[in-house]
């Protein structure tokens, strides 16, 4: 079954909004990081973080009162995802609409602070307030009161990956007639604790830039924000959906994991291989200069060698459970402008067929958008844009 | 969450943290299926649902659905929980639970009592299932979701919530409310769970048998509903009302036919099981003995 997009939204370190933030990232813009700190620890890293106007335009939701950053930015993308789609809830269609939202940190920042109190105080100061804001369906429940969704809600929990997982089992949910529209959103919000855990696991370097595909593997920098699909069956059109133009997923892989770092090579093959059946014009990888960028990239190598391949995280940083979603907005943008965004901090000698300056993709009808987690999943999908809407299948580099 | 608790309180205390890098990677939600999946020496995909306490109901339903629709023919489903202080806390913090016996639906409930396991179910197509001649120990035959947007952790004192989820349920199942011939509640004995869920139940059937075991085992949170949809299928398949201990006195304005106490024998055909967790998710599941008969179109054996 192929699900058209029909809405996106955005909230990234380079500020909100689908179109915006694209057009910042083809002008190969790279966000600011922020060097973070905690009183127990003396050492601080760097983040990418959402910059404090982005959330300005968010309205004074009850539920938003006392929520955490990450249920913000989960809020401000789901509600343009909607918007962009001319979708407006009323009681009845509240039912068909399906959320998934996918985590992998979850609310870490009042997860801390409800842990510290009691580390330092004793359990009887934990606050009441904020455990509700512990468990990793919290954000999802304020975006569901938000929107007013009454049927189903699920959170995905999972590594770097769980975004694509989110969206195939969104494609599975959408098999019950009885839904409409499937939002998908994924957050994430970015903190000391994560940065130095990451860190000691080796997967995290202290200042950027991220260099994706490098041999060193020097690690990645951390990011926070959201990203929000709106997905409809194909038939269905609305207004948004043709100015947004017909992107569609066409078939979302339901996923693998691999339990050895050196295994994941052969697990993106597999995958890759199930997703090119069809040619492929470019993918948009996970890579983030951690360990899976070697496996991304023998696996593009020796399956799609003719595909270019970009990767949003050097501009953006890793956002974990949002990057899932953060590459599905890159690929179907790219596929609606018909241009990649150049690039960055990419080596000369990278085997892959790569730009360091913006790429006219003007032909393109297929990419493919690969998630190697850090945790041992990987998942894929391919996109499609419709024919009548492809005008020939030359790429070429501006 | 017993490893992100270790990793924080080293770091406060600025002690040894030379295993956190094992603390960090075994922290994440997903791992446990991970390693579950290689001690199995499967390689399948994996989905991880966090729902809070519906979660094991959510999963199984939500698998039951993947093979219904043909696109799985076998899933493993379950939920998993284990006890942590920062949950511990937690729960106490909100008043949710007591240092007393657990007594859900009672007048005199105080409270919860948090417990932890794991129970995982093997979900297969009826016909696939049968053309290998697997013992089929139950059918799944419905599956209701519905999101109660009241409050993160308060069900709305309506019931709606619940009350959807059961209709849901039942009309997934294709089954009137009259065929249900026991519903193992989510009965966490709170105040406002047991209000909530038994205002929707009265209002849903006409004097069916209800317990929540929770008062055995305890409230294991991500396993709740996974642990009860298993004690559901021992119940149809040894044709017995699993009791509801602890319970002293009925709840005013609330008309339930609690089993109060003692296991009754009781011919059981079909039953239903509910779960329902903070962020206003409700999950339920209808389950029926498996009967040899023509035409399976669209079930799910377990």
């Amino acid at each position: 079954m192929s699900l058209a997009i029909a809405g996106m939204g955005w909230v990234t370190p380079l500020g909100n909004g689908v179109d915006p933030v694209w057009e910042q990232l083809l002008q190969g813009y790279e966000a600011a990081t922020t060097r973070v700190s905690e009183e127990f620890g003396d050492r601080s890293y760097s983040a990418f973080r959402v910059p404090e106007f982005t959330l300005a335009t968010l309205g004074p939701h009850p539920r938003l009162r006392r929520a955490s950053l990450i249920s913000r930015f989960a809020a401000a993308a789901g509600l343009e995802a909607l918007q962009a789609a001319g979708v407006k809830l009323d009681s009845q269609s509240a039912e068909r609409i399906a959320l998934v939202f996918a985590i992998s940190n979850g609310g870490v920042i009042y997860t801390k602070r409800f842990y510290r109190d009691i580390v330092e105080t004793g359990a009887q100061s934990a606050s009441p307030l904020l455990f509700p804001e512990t468990v990793f369906n919290a954000p999802a429940s304020h975006l569901a009161a938000i929107l007013g969704i009454t049927g189903a809600t699920y959170t995905l929990v999972g590594d770097s990956a769980v975004g694509l997982l989110a969206i195939k089992m969104a494609d599975d949910l959408m098999a019950n007639e009885a839904l409409d529209y499937c939002l998908v959103v994924g957050a994430e919000e970015a903190d000391w604790l994560l940065c130095d855990a990451y860190r000691r696991w080796r997967l995290l370097r202290l200042t950027p830039p991220v260099e994706p595909f490098n041999e060193k593997k020097r690690g990645m920098i951390l990011s926070e924000g959201a990203g929000a699909v709106l997905l409809a069956r194909l038939p269905r059109r609305s207004a948004a959906e043709a100015r947004d133009g017909p992107v569609a997923i066409e078939c979302a892989h339901p996923g693998m994991s691999y339990r050895r770092r050196p295994e994941a090579e052969e697990v993106l093959k597999r995958i890759l291989r199930d997703l090119s059946q069809v040619e492929i014009d470019f993918v948009i990888s996970s890579a983030n200069g951690t360990f899976i960028d070697h496996a991304e990239c023998e696996a593009l190598r020796q399956t799609i060698p003719d595909a270019f391949v970009y990767t949003v995280k050097p501009a953006l940083g890793e956002s974990v459970g949002a990057a899932g979603l953060w590459q599905v907005i890159a690929g179907t943008q790219a596929l609606r402008s018909g241009e990649l965004p150049p690039l960055l901090h990419a080596g000369p000698t990278i085997p892959l067929r790569t730009s360091a300056s913006r790429t006219s993709l003007s032909g393109a009808r297929h990419a493919i958008v690969l998630s190697c987690g850090i945790n041992q999943q990987v998942a894929g999908l391919r996109l499609r844009k419709s024919s009548q809407a492809a005008t020939g299948s030359e790429l070429s580099i501006q | 969450m017993s490893y992100g608790q270790d990793y924080y309180r080293s770091l406060c205390r600025n002690g040894n943290l030379r295993r956190s890098p094992t603390w960090v990677a075994n922290y994440t939600a997903q791992k446990p299926v991970i390693d579950a999946q290689e001690a199995f020496g499967i390689s399948a995909p994996c989905q991880v649902i966090a729902n809070a306490c519906a979660s094991g109901t959510n999963a199984i339903g939500h698998a039951y659905e993947c093979v219904r629709s043909g696109r799985y023919q076998r899933v493993l489903t379950g939920g998993y929980d284990a006890l942590s202080e920062l949950v511990f806390v937690g729960f106490d913090s909100l008043q949710a639970s007591t240092a007393e016996k657990c007594r859900p639906f009672d007048r005199d409930r105080t409270g919860m009592v948090l417990g932890e396991g794991a129970a995982v179910l093997a979900l297969e197509n009826l016909d696939v299932a049968r053309e290998r001649g697997a013992p089929v120990l139950a059918e799944i035959i419905g599956y209701g979701i519905s999101t109660d947007n009241f409050h993160m952790t308060q069900p709305n004192p309506s019931g709606i919530g619940p009350r959807q989820a059961m209709q849901r349920a039942l009309q997934s199942a294709r089954l009137p409310a009259d065929k249900i011939d026991y519903i193992n509640a989510h009965g966490t004995a709170t105040l406002f769970n047991d209000a909530a869920e038994g205002k929707a139940i009265s209002e849903l059937f006409d004097h069916v048998p209800v317990s929540s075991t929770k008062g055995m085992m305890g409230h294991s949170l991500g396993a709740a509903g996974a642990i009860e949809a298993i004690i559901c299928l021992l119940a149809l398949q040894h044709q017995f009302l699993p009791p509801n201990i602890n319970f002293r006195a009925q709840d005013e304005g609330v008309d339930l036919n609690i089993v109060a106490n003692d296991a009754r024998p009781m011919g059981l055909r079909t039953v239903l099981s509910n779960s329902f967790g903070f962020g206003g998710t409700n999950a339920s599941i209808v389950i029926q003995k498996f009967h040899l008969r023509q035409g399976y179109g669209g079930q799910v054996g377990a």
